[in-house]
């Protein structure tokens, strides 16, 4: 490696790197839920990867994992089993991701993310019922359920068996926090246990409107701990299972979560909160530490640009707020989102992909962008809007083959495939992710000239 | 007796300048105080008696904190000080401290040598400082650039000395070689006036004594024996060989060849009146002079270094003589934490001797140039109270309660920070009291309002905000914002929604614009990409900068 002198891990300024650039095997561009599994998975297999992207968007995740919620769009019930529809999914939508890559290869993402995160100090549950994986059931904190195919260890002891439970749960809501409320939660999940009970606890020097972040923090601290014990410990004895936001710790939130649940002598869990997210901020943290110890560099806060392909190699530039550097890769995975990442952009008349210009599968035109009811149960067509790739997660041209030999796409920018309504978000980023790494390792083996 | 008349009015002088001096710095001190209180009850809150009286002491008497400051310069200065504390109370004071030696006289070895020792000690140091203070070092760049008055006002009590020196070896030199003084001393003690028998020792005085004589030696009858059996009858006990004034004897011997034309008009004697009338210049105007460092450091290390432990109560007295203490040494500039800060603003009133020097005046006579004021005001804002200062001064200056009391002072001279003025004009903004309070005034010079630093351009900019979503990631990572939750009034995200709004000005008045540490945790985690950071430094250059203005227009405005 001609460049040791740069340090694995965060790399925020390029200064050093300037003069010669930066050389690596695999380019993951984009750091959300797609980027950092793809740098993740080509690190642990040995590969020098610079993951070059901003990860905060992972802050907005919920911290569960799904892999496929409802389906088709708009259907009411929640998939128990998600296994059952992949079949009629792949007929419908031949290039989706789940189509290309099967159940097989999307359980065994989900081992490989649950295993790191779990190295990672991240612990994660999924469904332990009988021999069949099935999605869990979750509480939010509108008093809403969502199904999860994974769910932080905090969180599962509030997963929910399908039917009414006979048990009584104790919802508390902390004063100041904004956007979690006990009596909200508790009223929208009356019907589902035998009695729920909202409390609400005021913490020492946390005043209205505190951001959840700040708030997080402050739990860590025993003081703040013990003031929020002594008032549950009064109520306590009346639940069987009490629920509290998503805020309980940043760093160690299994190790507090069990330290309080002791206190209480009851199970205790956590319901995924006001935005922006603890449990995605954990997930962004242990990733980055993920990436920090397998060696993968992680470019922050970074805008890749001008990829020039020379029959071997990638070069791309990276530009910082105020210096660029040349970054020189033999793979490069497209991982970098959808509207909000601005890994696709809708311009006027059509949307594009701005990096590589790649082809964007899309309705023909933009009165059809958007159906004319706002809320329609189906969702619109601009959300199945993306990229479409081959068997290898390698993007299409207009003939319909793979546009560069070692270009893959990962992650929500990939086409057919409207996850926030069906639910499918980490389970396409993970499965498009690992398969994208995979293949450019298998084909990196089968020693095709790189 | 002439003489004695004009040291004794002298005297009188300059102790009556004295008093005005000290009565002034009493008066005065009331500017750094936050509250007016009667005489008596100032004193009584300076707590006289748990004042450092050690530290005045040893720093008084040897320097010590110079000598911790820089060796090099701690012996020029006790080189000067030891010299010149030696002449004036040996040579200058002779009528009364030779009482204490009965046989003192001036002309005899070990006082003649002590006083050419003396002399030159004080010399090599006077040009040591000299030196310094006209070689342009980085610190005293400063004050060179600011012209002759500036230059003058640094080295005139050094010249006079340095007058003083040089004219006291040439008075020495030329009464060595003065024939006319011979002859009135011959006169004076010796029975010998008149006689033939003078001429032997004229002949022994020639060559032994470097007298000059107009007429020469005669060559022949001359018995030098006898030459100096007169001299020991007569002049031993007051005069020995002047081989001792290792300085003055070369002189005289040096000047030799001009001796005798001097001596037509009486040189030596009108050297004597200079020499005197130097001394008596720098006794006269103690007081006025930088000389007054002399009086004024005792005063000023008597004070207890304020931290903050131990807040203290004000003591604008000792303040005061802090800044009369000051003696442009310029060893508080080359350690202040903030000097980059004058780098880049090339704004001087960020250096603490230039505050110096510009506080004293403001508190002597207000203002008078308020663009100066505000550069002080932006100067002493920038301080961070390091007390790295504080920590070097040689004159144990308390320089971080000076900072402390140049805030009130500015406040009480209309010239609150610009973080106040900022957030004064944003709150009437905010009240809907509206714009007259921001209006941009005509004329205002480009050097005055601009020591905020070069601005990036961001704010006027919508493309690199208008991009905020309103996620709140910036402040749920703002360390500021989670410090003092109830204090901090904005969030980051929500300044960019002012800024969406077109409200600079009040994205400028916010607090979290003026608390932000530019840590950059929120420009790490923005998933927009935005430069929160970037944009908050800008924001607080612009608040500065819209401050200055405005204090600027306020001060001239008082003016008319």
């Amino acid at each position: 490696m001609n460049n040791s002198h740069v340090q694995p891990g965060f790399t925020s300024s390029c200064a050093q790197q300037n003069m010669e650039g930066i050389h690596c095997d695999l380019l993951v561009i984009g750091a959300g839920m797609a980027g950092m599994v793809a740098g993740a998975r080509a690190a642990v297999n040995g590969l020098d990867v610079v993951v070059a992207g901003n990860p905060s968007s992972l802050v907005f995740s919920s911290g569960i994992m799904d892999y496929l919620g409802v389906y088709p769009a708009g259907s009411k019930a929640f998939l128990d089993d998600p296994e059952e529809v992949l079949d009629r999914l792949a007929r419908d939508f031949p290039n989706h991701a789940y189509a290309l890559a099967g159940h097989d290869k999307i359980l065994d993402g989900f081992g490989f993310v649950k295993t790191m995160l779990e190295d990672a100090g991240l612990p994660y549950t999924q469904h332990s019922g009988a021999a069949i994986v099935k999605n869990m059931v979750v509480a939010t904190a509108m008093g809403t359920i969502r199904p999860g195919f994974m769910v932080p260890e905090t969180m599962a002891a509030g997963a929910l068996e399908n039917g009414e439970q006979k048990t009584t749960l104790l919802v508390v809501s902390i004063k100041g926090l904004n956007g979690f409320s006990a009596a909200q939660v508790a009223q929208g999940l009356a019907s589902r246990f035998a009695r729920t009970i909202p409390l609400e606890v005021e913490l020492p020097g946390i005043p209205t409107g505190v951001p959840p972040q700040i708030l997080a923090g402050r739990l860590e601290d025993v003081k703040i701990q013990d003031a929020l014990i002594s008032q549950l410990l009064s109520h306590a004895p009346k639940a069987d299972i009490i629920g509290l936001p998503a805020v309980c710790g940043i760093e160690d939130s299994p190790g507090i979560m069990a330290g309080l649940a002791a206190r209480v002598n009851r199970p205790l869990f956590e319901i995924p909160g006001p935005s922006p997210s603890i449990p995605g901020l954990r997930l962004k943290n242990a990733f980055e530490n993920v990436l920090a110890g397998t060696g993968a560099r992680l470019l922050s806060n970074i805008r890749i640009k001008a990829p020039v392909f020379d029959g071997k190699r990638f070069t791309l530039t990276a530009e910082f707020d105020t210096e660029s550097v040349q970054i020189r890769a033999k793979g490069v995975v497209l991982a970098t989102g959808r509207f909000f990442g601005k890994g696709l952009h809708a311009r006027r008349e059509r949307i594009v992909e701005p990096v590589f210009h790649l082809d964007v599968a899309q309705p023909t035109g933009r009165h059809l962008w958007h159906d004319n009811r706002f809320f329609t149960p189906k969702g619109h067509a601009i959300n199945r809007a993306g990229i479409e790739t081959d068997g290898l997660f390698r993007p299409l041209d207009e003939r319909g083959r793979p546009v560069y030999t070692h270009l893959y796409a990962a992650g929500s920018i990939l086409a057919h495939n409207d996850w926030a309504r069906l639910k499918s978000g980490s389970g396409t980023a993970i499965v498009s992710a690992c398969s994208a790494v995979d293949a450019f390792i298998e084909a990196r083996g089968g020693g095709d000239g790189i | 007796m002439a003489y004695k008349i004009i040291l004794v009015t002298v005297c009188c002088m300059s102790l009556i300048g004295l008093i005005f001096r000290l009565v002034s710095i009493v008066r005065l001190g009331r500017v750094f105080e936050r509250d007016r209180t009667s005489l008596v009850r100032r004193i009584f809150s300076c707590r006289i008696f748990f004042l450092d009286y050690g530290n005045a002491i040893v720093n008084t008497l040897f320097q010590a904190r110079l000598f911790r400051a820089g060796k090099l310069r701690w012996l020029a200065h006790t080189l000067m000080l030891s010299g010149f504390a030696w002449l004036v109370f040996i040579h200058a004071l002779d009528d009364w401290t030779g009482a204490y030696w009965d046989w003192y006289q001036p002309g005899i070895a070990p006082f003649r040598m002590m006083r050419n020792l003396a002399g030159a000690m004080v010399l090599a140091g006077c040009a040591a400082f000299l030196a310094r203070r006209l070689k342009g070092s980085r610190i005293n760049r400063e004050r060179l650039r600011r012209g002759l008055r500036f230059r003058v006002r640094g080295t005139l009590s050094i010249l006079v000395i340095l007058g003083l020196i040089c004219t006291g070896f040439m008075t020495e030199a030329l009464n060595i070689m003065s024939e006319a003084q011979f002859n009135e001393m011959v006169e004076e003690y010796s029975g010998l006036a008149g006689e033939p028998e003078l001429v032997h020792l004229k002949a022994y005085w020639a060559l032994n004594y470097d007298v000059a004589f107009a007429d020469g030696i005669p060559g022949q009858g001359i018995d030098l024996d006898e030459g100096e059996v007169f001299n020991q009858e007569n002049c031993l006990e007051c005069h020995t060989r002047p081989v001792t004034a290792f300085v003055s004897a070369p002189l005289a011997r040096l000047g030799a060849p001009i001796g005798l034309w001097t001596a037509q008009f009486r040189l030596d004697r009108i050297l004597y009146w200079v020499h005197l009338s130097l001394a008596l210049t720098l006794v006269l105007f103690l007081p006025f002079s930088r000389m007054f460092h002399l009086l004024a450091i005792p005063l000023a290390s008597l004070q207890r270094r304020m931290t903050p432990e131990k807040v203290q109560p004000d003591m604008g007295v000792l303040d005061l003589a802090g800044l009369s203490a000051c003696t442009h040494c310029g060893f508080c500039s080359q350690v202040c934490s903030v000097y980059p800060d004058y780098q880049v603003s090339e704004n001087p009133q960020v250096l603490p001797h230039v505050k110096i020097e510009t506080l004293k005046r403001l508190a002597g006579i207000g203002v008078w140039d308020p663009a100066t004021l505000i550069r002080l005001r932006s100067g002493n804002d920038d301080c961070t109270r390091c007390g790295l200062c504080a920590d070097i001064c040689p004159s144990g200056i308390d320089l971080v309660r000076l900072w402390t009391a140049a805030g009130r002072l500015m406040d009480r001279l209309g010239c609150p920070d610009n973080y106040t003025t900022a957030m004064d004009a944003s709150f009437s903004r905010w009240m809907g009291k509206g714009e007259s309070d921001f209006i941009t005034v005509p004329g205002v010079p480009r050097g005055a309002a601009a020591d905020a630093g070069p601005l990036s351009g961001l704010i006027s900019d919508a493309d690199a905000f208008e991009h905020c979503v309103q996620c709140t990631l910036c402040t749920n990572t703002c360390p500021v914002a989670a410090h003092d939750l109830v204090e901090n009034d904005l969030g980051p995200h929500q300044v960019m929604n002012l800024l969406r709004l077109g409200e600079q000005d009040m994205a400028s008045g916010s607090r979290m614009v003026w608390h932000c540490l530019t840590c950059y945790a929120c420009q790490e985690i923005c998933p927009q990409s935005i430069r929160v950071a970037d944009i908050l430094l800008e924001l607080r250059c612009r608040g500065q900068s819209r401050a200055a203005e405005l204090n600027l227009a306020r001060l001239r405005g008082g003016d008319q």
